[in-house]
């Protein structure tokens, strides 16, 4: 074959972030001859980590949920064969929420956790089980009554206690990047039963472990993982998609593509020239990505003994008025922004942190990404004494830094801002234009994080398989 | 004004959201059971349903929509409930 001679596959998945990897295991795995095209030089997207200064440093995703026994995840991860490269450990608690009056342990054991809690607040003990309740027990009808409700007033139909609301919320700000008022009740409830209730997991050796194993499995079963490569545009004939152009010049041709990619770029610059959709890039252009992180990168010594527990998310709250933290933030306020999370690595030799940070502008990050890091540490050391006199290493990684890495559009972490009054775009948002072509990912869906891309991943994969074998 | 075939028109959501092809969606056709639709579909079901034929459901109505014939009997009152108000008004 000549060099120029394009290259014929079963089917392409631009980005090798969950969702597409979890998308070409399934279709690698049902016969299909795939290739996953990834700018980065490493598979995950948000589940990356890298080496630096002798430290193993996890880039954003920290630990996941939903792998309970029957949980989507676990399913998914079985039935490609990943849990059998990997070894997936479960941290307990897996996460603890620090406030200025209270503590709340969300323990393995989600009885523990709701004894624990109406121990804390005895006039609220009914409505704490309630809620527990019905967020690991609600069906379809239940969950669409929510389709046009908020989390607060998921919350304050439960709850009286004002302070409990906002504790209960932080760890739903934090993950989803809206307060209660805002995000979709939806939205907050999985990321309740999905990261909190059942959280605290961890793939040995690193989060990147994961990734890999998934692209080793799509290896395995005769497909390709092609990093380093940029995909430039989508190409069609008539209302069908035909393939890739990446910027190298390469053609990959194929009848199914996934764009389980930025949506943004998607409309904007890979659809550009084959179909008629300047309509639905400008609805695009008008919707709003979800707020991005900045996060820490702390190197410690190894003598340091003072650390919280390895492996559990620690969030703090230090101003129970979420909406106005979350207005301080979208101003760049960060010093009386009053929440952030910290999270000591398994091996205790590095901590994660984060915070909920806009976009603002490439220029902006470039001018304050260093006063904004010793601000940050400065809120840290106050949760761990003594921490100053042991860092060996840190940096940061602004919103601009996950764009770059991740091309996710402005950086957001979580796709569009998931608000009741976006849910009817972002549905129509994954409609293709073409047939053939597909849409994965955080930004085709009101599901979140690493569950939702696993979910979207594996949908997609049916899709295809399920059109395949009408045809 | 241009009638809607409301029963085309909710057959073409299912199947966009189920993944199910349109000629396997019949009028008894369970929403739960047959199109393995879950808590995140039924919510995109319904919002789609809603923004298709610019109508809210109600809570009280949601239970109603179990099979395909419920939900165009649902959609099918909502639309009359709404003429009916327009014409009022």
């Amino acid at each position: 074959m000549s060099k120029t001679d394009p290259s014929t596959y079963d089917a392409i998945i631009i980005g090798a972030g969950i969702s597409g990897l979890v998308c070409g295991g399934y279709l690698a795995k049902a016969g299909m001859k795939v290739v996953v095209v990834e700018q980065h030089d490493k598979p995950g997207g948000y589940f990356t980590s890298f080496k630096r200064k002798g430290f193993l440093f996890d880039a954003a995703a920290h630990s996941f949920g939903n792998y309970r026994a029957g949980g989507h995840v676990r399913k998914i991860l079985t039935e490609i064969g990943v849990d059998e490269i990997v070894t997936i450990k479960r941290y307990d608690p897996s996460d603890v929420i620090i406030s200025p009056d209270f503590t709340i342990t969300l323990w393995n054991d989600m009885q523990q956790t709701v004894g624990d809690l109406a121990k804390s607040f005895p006039k609220e003990k009914d409505n704490i089980a309630r809620f527990f309740n019905f967020l690991t027990t609600a069906n379809q009808v239940e969950f669409v009554r929510l389709k046009d409700k908020t989390f607060g007033h998921l919350l304050r139909s439960f709850f009286e206690d004002t302070r409990l609301v906002n504790a209960l919320a932080l760890p739903v700000f934090g993950n989803g990047g809206l307060p209660p008022s805002r995000i979709h009740a939806f939205s907050g409830a999985k990321i309740y039963s999905e990261f909190l209730i059942d959280g605290g997991y961890y793939v040995e050796g690193g989060i990147q472990n994961l990734p890999n194993a998934l692209a080793r499995i799509i290896r395995q079963n005769n497909g390709e993982l092609r990093c380093r490569r940029l995909v430039k545009s989508i190409l069609s004939k008539g209302r069908s998609v035909t393939g890739v152009e990446l910027e190298n010049g390469e053609t990959l041709l194929s009848s199914y593509v996934v764009a389980a990619c930025d949506m943004t770029q998607t409309y904007t610059a890979l659809l550009r020239e084959s179909t008629d959709n300047e309509e639905k890039a400008a609805r695009i252009s008008t919707m709003i990505p979800s707020l991005s992180t900045f996060i820490l990168y702390i190197g410690i010594d190894r003598s340091f003994e003072g650390l919280t527990q390895p492996g559990t998310n620690i969030w703090h709250l230090t101003d129970y008025d979420l909406d106005q933290t979350y207005s301080r933030i979208m101003k760049c306020d960060f010093d009386r922004s009053c929440a952030f999370m910290f999270r000591v690595s398994p091996d205790l030799r590095t901590i994660l942190a984060f915070m909920t940070a806009p976009f603002a502008s490439v220029q902006f990050w470039k001018e304050n990404k260093k006063k904004t890091e010793e601000d940050f540490l400065r809120k840290i050391e106050k949760a761990i004494p003594e921490l100053k006199r042991h860092i060996v290493y840190y940096d940061g990684a602004t919103p601009a830094t996950l764009q770059r890495y991740t091309l996710n559009h402005q950086g957001a972490a979580f796709g569009w801002a998931k608000m009741p009054s976006q849910t009817a775009d972002i549905i129509a948002g994954k409609r293709s234009p073409l047939q053939g072509l597909y849409f994965a990912g955080h930004w085709t869906s009101i599901g979140f994080g690493m569950p939702g891309a696993c979910y979207s991943g594996h949908d997609t994969a049916r899709r295809i398989l399920r059109t395949r074998k009408n045809q | 004004m241009v009638a809607i075939n409301v029963e085309k028109e909710i057959i073409s959501i299912l199947s966009e959201i189920s993944g199910v092809d349109e000629s396997d969606i019949k009028p008894e056709t369970d929403l739960v059971k047959d199109l393995d639709i879950d808590s995140i579909k039924a919510i995109e079901i319904t919002v789609a349903i809603e923004k298709k034929f610019k109508i809210s459901v109600r809570d009280e109505d949601v239970p109603k929509i179990m099979t395909l014939r419920q939900a165009v009997e649902l959609v099918d009152q909502l639309l009359a409930q709404k003429n009916t108000a327009n014409v009022k008004n």
